[in-house]
């Protein structure tokens, strides 16, 4: 079962612990260690609900699909680390096919890490990592309610890193016509969704096609 | 509609020209109209943008049947001729509409054809050209973002037996988007000329693609001012890739695009960058590429910033902007210079594999 964490969007908005509106000034300079920097980084993978609600990414985790601005779909990852200063940390998160292990699309970008009572700090809702998923022209299968796998990379500028992965299941929206023809392996962009795509291509596609 | 102010920089600025921008260097350009078998030409009507504001259009015109039998036409030239304070000039493939319905322009001309424009004003917030998820299905065909007093042409002459592929009655969006402030004047009008040249060796050639890749979820905040974005994007099929140019706004100082091999998380060398941008007014557009992209591979590419406040907006206007209102001044994914911020890939390839390929 999935793991509700505390943070929510309005708690985890600003990046506490690494300054505020300074105009310009770079706050994340300072540094803000979590944890035992002598001790080895340590990671978990976390990731946002359709609410903005920060939740720990347990193995087959159903992984929202979400729209941004200019169409597509994307899953919203982060990190919950320690041992690594939160206010200088980079943020990489892939999307691997468990077939072949090909990487299908990387992000990577700066993310704040926010001091939990446990010890443990949680990427900030707005340094999430925005990792597209669908559409892919290079899909071997279905991009939704298929198996894939999540690897993610936090390092920060000290050189303390710390790497996890995880197999999760992306989701659309229920009932998002949209999205199921946009996440099916067949769909070429641009072509239309009406009719949509057959579906049904969840199965690692036979060794040498 | 948001109205925009002046700035002491640009009322001392305009009138006399700046820097580059002086009006004795300006010469006004001149294409050769092309007609028939030679290709087409469309030309963008003059057009003023006021000082301090920003102007996006959207032309919609039908590829002409220059040839009287209805097949497809093959171009191997692209040549634009732009005055200064361009943003960008793109040309899309009409696809899937949404909010952006050409049925719903206005009439115009561009050159000999007829042609609607869909104008936006300052009024980014409404007009369906401002908002990019309307054309999120649209393929590019060709762009230039580059111009200055000196050098008001792009020309873009693709590589040998490779040509991009059009039919004629196949819908085209040519989009202009002008920026009229201290850092991107539009001193001698808006004006922009486009010449599509007709392949003229005979035997069909290797079609071009386009890639076209975005990171959208990127901010820019006072707080944090210096972030670097990255992205990947795979190609279907081993490809050359031809040309390329880098697309972001004001706090943009950085753009580089990287041979990626499709299986490491690791950056690629650095060595091994093929196009960098350092000017977001006045990028390079690289033409003469030839970077070899193996199969199951693709392109890193990285965006890095420098948080500045608005200069025509406030950040009052980019916080009402920011999706998790963080009042951070944090610019967002958004076509305004001044408010809002971009980091894409506009790539060019062959042979095109399957489709145009889009990494959202």
């Amino acid at each position: 079962m999935r793991r509700r964490l505390l943070a929510t969007a309005a708690s985890l908005l600003l990046p506490a612990g690494c300054g505020g509106h300074d105009a310009g000034t770079d706050a994340a300079l300072k540094p803000c260690p979590i944890g035992d920097l002598n001790a080895p980084a340590e990671l978990e993978i976390v990731h946002l609900d359709a609410t903005d609600t920060v939740m720990q990414t347990q193995a087959m985790a159903q992984v929202p699909l979400l729209p941004p601005p200019q169409g597509g779909w994307i899953v919203l990852l982060g990190a919950r680390a320690r041992n690594i200063d939160g206010c200088q940390v980079t943020l990489t998160t892939a999307l691997v096919d468990g077939c072949d292990q090909q990487i299908i699309q990387i992000d990577k970008r700066p993310t704040h890490l926010v001091p939990d009572a446990d010890g443990w700090g949680t990427s900030t809702v707005t340094t999430f990592s925005n990792l597209p998923v669908c559409p892919q022209l290079t899909a071997k299968r279905d991009l939704h309610d298929v198996p894939y796998n999540v690897q993610v990379v936090i390092e920060d500028t000290g050189g303390h890193k710390a790497s996890a992965a995880v197999t999760v299941v992306p989701a659309c929206p229920p009932g998002d016509a949209l999205c199921m023809c946009q996440c099916d392996r067949d769909y070429i962009i641009g072509s239309s969704c009406n009719p949509p795509p057959a579906g049904g291509h969840g199965t690692c596609p036979a060794k040498g096609l | 509609m948001k109205h925009l102010y002046l700035t002491c920089a640009l009322l001392a600025c305009a009138p006399l020209g700046c820097g580059d921008n002086s009006e004795e260097d300006f010469t006004p350009w001149v294409l050769e109209d092309l007609h028939g078998s030679a290709g087409f030409s469309l030309r963008v009507p003059l057009f003023e943008v006021p000082a301090g504001h920003e102007s996006q259009n959207c032309y919609f015109v039908k590829v002409p049947d220059i040839n009287g039998n209805g097949q497809d036409i093959w171009m191997d030239r692209f040549l634009a001729a732009i005055n200064p304070g361009s943003h960008h000039v793109n040309v899309f493939r009409v696809k899937t509409i949404i909010g952006l319905d050409p049925a719903a322009g206005s009439p115009t001309m561009l050159g000999d054809y007829p042609a609607t424009v869909i104008e936006g004003t300052d009024d980014y917030k409404h007009n369906p050209c401002w908002a990019s998820a309307n054309w999120a299905d649209w393929p590019l065909i060709a762009n230039s973002q580059h111009t200055n007093v000196g050098e008001l042409e792009t020309d873009w002459k693709l590589p040998e037996n490779v040509a991009i592929r059009l039919k004629p009655g196949e819908l085209l969006m040519l989009q202009t988007h002008y920026v009229n402030s201290t850092e991107q004047p539009t001193m001698f009008g808006a004006k922009v000329g486009i010449n599509f040249y007709q392949r003229q060796q005979p035997g069909t050639p290797v079609e071009m693609g386009s890639l076209f890749a975005t990171q959208q979820n990127i901010r820019i905040c006072a707080s944090q001012p210096n972030p670097t974005f990255s992205g990947t994007c795979r190609f279907p099929g081993a490809v050359t890739i031809a040309a390329a140019n880098g697309h972001f706004h004001k706090r943009g100082k950085s753009f580089s695009i990287f041979p990626w091999d499709g299986s490491s998380i690791d950056h690629p060398t650095k060595t091994s960058m093929f196009y960098r941008s350092d000017n977001w007014n006045d990028p390079p557009m690289a033409t003469n590429l030839s970077v070899t992209e193996p199969a199951n591979t693709g392109i890193w590419w990285d965006c890095e910033y420098q948080w500045q406040p608005p200069t025509e907006f406030s950040c009052d206007d980019v916080n009402a902007k920011d999706p998790l209102k963080a009042n951070d001044c944090c610019y967002t994914f958004g076509g305004i210079t001044d408010v809002g911020e971009h980091c894409n890939v506009f790539m060019y390839y062959y042979p095109k594999v399957e489709s145009d390929i889009f990494c959202l």
